[in-house]
């Protein structure tokens, strides 16, 4: 019984996601974690090798 | 991005576009709603400037953890649209312009999109080297080809086009990471177009 009732008081105290407002305020922190991985050369180089090509002046 | 790098953009993506554009615009429109179009030098800057807010906003958001990942082609063709689509090279009076006017530069932000993401897959394959066939068939097509749509539905660039107005006359802003995802498709599309017609591995 005792526990039962420390339980609701945790749940009471938590912020949690399904409330919308909640979920707005934790949402910058949770999207810092999410990371994207994009691999590429740089754009410059990417321009030097376009202007090498053949095509370059009727593309 | 350096300006000598954009001007690549502008030169052979972005102008070629705006002219032909205004270009299908009915003169007695332009004389009625005094549309003018916009490709001088200043425009070109304003361009370059808000181009690189909206690559340096999207590197910022979201990639805080890398701070040196550099963008890949689809995400610097998404901010190139983002950005025409704010600076808007043609401008026009108000009262009830024709929708194909009210698209029209809708319609160039996202043609020299493409095509300015077009010009970097040629030069990712140029920089790889051996990719001659790929190159010369990409080439050969002058631009990006999209996907066909079902009967009754707008042409693929078309429902592209009238998606940007859309979310751009309703106040929301461009969404730059959903617009790199759509331009990757595209060009997986041709890629695999190309692929079979040169026999090349699908990688």
């Amino acid at each position: 019984m005792a526990t039962e009732k420390q339980s609701v008081e945790t749940d009471n105290r938590e912020k949690r996601s399904n409330d919308e407002s909640v979920y707005r305020e934790f949402a910058p922190q949770m999207a810092a974690q999410i990371t994207l991985n994009n691999k590429s050369d740089s754009v410059e180089d990417l321009i030097d090798a376009l202007k090498k090509t053949k095509y370059y002046e009727t593309l | 991005m350096k300006v000598e790098s954009f001007d690549v953009f502008w030169c052979k993506a972005i102008v070629p576009y705006c002219q032909k554009i205004f270009t299908e615009i009915p003169s007695e429109i332009k004389k009625k709603y005094r549309a003018e179009l916009d490709i001088s030098d200043g425009f070109k800057v304003e361009l370059c400037d808000t181009y690189n807010y909206y690559r340096d906003t999207l590197h910022q958001k979201y990639f805080s953890k890398n701070k040196n990942a550099l963008m890949d082609r689809h995400k610097i063709s998404s901010c190139i649209i983002a950005a025409i689509t704010k600076c808007r090279p043609i401008s026009f009076a108000f009262g009830t312009p024709p929708v194909s006017l009210i698209l029209s530069n809708y319609k160039i932000a996202f043609l020299a999109g493409v095509k300015s993401l077009y010009l970097l897959r040629i030069a990712q394959w140029a920089k790889d080297g051996n990719m001659e066939d790929l190159i010369s068939t990409l080439y050969e097509q002058k631009m990006f080809k999209f996907p066909k749509t079902h009967e009754g539905h707008d042409e693929y660039s078309l429902g592209c086009v009238k998606s940007i107005a859309l979310t751009d006359l309703q106040g929301y802003p461009f969404d730059t990471l959903a617009y790199s995802n759509i331009l990757y498709w595209i060009e997986r599309f041709n890629e695999e177009n190309i692929f079979r017609l040169t026999n090349q591995s699908n990688e």
